[in-house]
């Protein structure tokens, strides 16, 4: 996490170019003048050494200051806090749809293995893989929205309009997830326990949802978790498209405007969220499973 | 040596072999084959140039003339597609090629050395991994600025921790292999095992971890060209294509599924080549 820290911060003094006169031209001054860049070194303390710089920077972040953004003028924590809920509730229903799909398309796809079902949900993961989430947007922006008027084009960070953007995030993480929990479930069945739950006449449901599954879905949970940070990289690009109004279209249109602070905090955020949803994912596992408990989790 | 490098052939025989029995490998070739010959010899037949427009035939749907129809300059989508996917698909060959030669460099060079340097670069890269990838990358491309350059550089960095990884792994793996040994012990130096035991081994490995990422990378050079964070106009590219469509959908959809097919047609054959490797090479 420091080291992440030390990572994050450098983006600034990396960036090429003079920060001070950045700080100017997005202020506004176009040609600033040498009293005025001084003067924002000296505001900004950018004349003190790289390594103090980065405590006075660190120090002021741990307790929230992310300092402003150079386009706004606004605390870049604030800028963030407004539109994470609407993020939030993005991507918490992609996960949910996507942890759908995989489960309800993997277990159809274990139960009829190697028939027609099968065979079709392999090909649909194929085409769901290949799909990336902005191209899915926008087909389903032309062929739905426009042409059967379901939905809104801009939609309007609200539960009802949740569903196109966050099917557009799930699809690809589902494909992802369906064959890998397909290949685990049928891992599972070639097991022994399955082979004398077979000798002492459980059905195949039984067998397929109650012994293989839960034996399957443990490599899985550590895949989600993995996936949660393909997610909120995927949500910049749909949120974009969809012009939902969460911290991914926030970044990417701070990026195209050069607004560094703002980069800074979507890495910070992402970064945060990321580590704690796969901390999460890692105390799930561990109360599911006893095995994982005694291990070097917590190092 | 002579029954080594023998025994040698045959494997590799019969790899390539499983790989071609395979049907998805054969599609996915079959794929790649007919969209390299639309980018790569599609425009020196064709009498458009990519750019050139033509304000009497703007917007105009597909016809004998336009196949794939014009954009809202006149210019004509095929030559724009063709032009587009030389630099989608060379941008996404040129990145898996960077990624790979610095890795695999840094990771056998860090992997022989070990000790605490070896132990420093996996720190460092643990911290790039605790970045999702592509926040990672709007990260680099946020501070280098927009620019098609620019986001060849942000994708490269964004993978570069994890492959570095793997090189390593792999390189740690091979330092163990009975024919290394044996040519420590006949007292070969470091560079010549390096260069004629190590490294085609781990590089052999490395390509198919390539293979598998190849479609991700199309993908991440597309999206973040549509977000207008890469190529700028008027120079065509399949995600900025896309981009620029957007404004027309309702009026020219050829304009939205010339760049869609392409990306998705590319992504899948891709992905089949690439898990096609990686089956026959676990045999």
């Amino acid at each position: 996490m420091l080291g992440a820290s030390v990572l994050v911060w450098l983006l600034v003094p990396l960036a090429p170019g003079d920060t001070a006169t950045r700080v100017l031209q997005a202020r506004g001054v176009e040609n600033p003048r040498p009293v005025e860049i001084v003067a924002v070194r000296e505001e900004l303390q950018l004349d003190r050494p790289l390594i103090t710089q980065y405590f006075i920077w660190l120090n002021r972040a741990v307790r929230g200051d992310l300092s402003v953004s150079y386009e706004s003028g606004k605390p870049v924590l604030e800028e963030f806090a407004a539109r994470l809920p609407a993020t939030v509730l993005l991507a918490t229903v992609a996960l949910v749809l996507a942890i759908l799909l995989a489960l309800s398309g993997a277990v159809a796809s274990a139960a009829f293995y190697e028939k027609f079902p099968d065979h079709a949900i392999q090909f649909a993961t194929q085409a769901g893989a290949a799909m990336p989430a902005f191209l899915l947007a926008l087909l389903l922006l032309q062929f739905v929205v426009v042409a059967f008027g379901f939905g809104n084009v801009i939609a309007k960070d609200s539960f009802s309009d949740v569903w196109l953007p966050a099917v557009c995030l799930a699809i690809g993480r589902a494909a992802d997830w369906t064959q890998i929990l397909r290949a685990n479930l049928l891992e599972a069945l070639n097991a022994r326990f399955v082979l004398t739950a077979k000798a002492r006449g459980a059905s195949r449901g039984r067998i397929l949802l109650l012994y293989a599954l839960p034996n399957a879905l443990l490599p899985f949970l550590t895949v989600i978790g993995i996936g949660i940070g393909g997610l909120l990289g995927g949500a910049a690009i749909v949120e974009t498209v969809f012009s939902w109004n969460g911290i991914g279209s926030y970044a990417v249109s701070a990026i195209a405007a050069r607004d560094l602070p703002v980069v800074q905090g979507f890495v910070v955020v992402s970064t945060l969220i990321y580590i704690v949803s796969s901390f999460a994912v890692d105390l799930i596992g561990a109360s599911i499973d006893p095995r994982l408990r005694e291990s070097k989790m917590f190092v | 040596m002579d029954n080594f490098s023998g025994a040698n052939f045959l494997l590799k025989r019969a790899k390539s072999r499983r790989f071609v029995a395979q049907k998805s490998a054969r599609l996915g070739i079959l794929i790649a084959c007919l969209l390299l010959v639309l980018i790569l010899i599609v425009p020196l037949v064709l009498p458009f140039s990519p750019n050139e427009q033509n304000t009497g035939e703007k917007l105009s749907a597909p016809t004998l003339r336009h196949p794939f129809g014009t954009d809202q300059f006149g210019r004509d989508v095929l030559a724009r597609i063709a032009v587009g996917g030389q630099r989608s698909l060379g941008a996404a060959a040129m990145v898996l090629t960077l990624t790979l030669a610095v890795s695999l460099f840094l990771g056998i060079f860090v992997g022989m050395v070990g000790g605490i340097l070896e132990s420093v670069a996996m720190r460092v890269a643990d911290v790039l991994l605790a970045l999702p990838s592509l926040v990672l990358a709007l990260a680099v491309v946020g501070v280098l600025g927009v620019g098609f350059e620019n986001l060849m550089i942000a994708l490269v960095v964004s993978s570069l921790a994890f492959y570095t990884r793997l090189t390593r792994s792999y390189t740690r793996l091979a330092g163990k292999r009975q024919d290394v040994i044996v040519a420590r012990l006949a007292g070969i130096g470091w560079t010549r095992i390096i260069f004629g035991h190590i490294l085609p081994d781990v590089f052999a490995q490395m390509l198919i971890v390539a293979t598998l990422d190849l479609g991700g990378t199309i993908v991440g050079i597309a999206g973040l060209s549509f977000l207008g964070l890469g190529v700028q106009p008027p120079d065509a590219e399949w995600g900025a294509m896309l981009n620029e469509s957007r404004l027309f959908f309702t009026t020219a959809p050829w304009l939205l599924l010339a760049p869609a097919a392409m990306i998705f047609l590319s992504v899948v054959s891709a992905n089949l080549i690439g898990n096609a490797l990686r089956d026959a090479d676990a045999g």
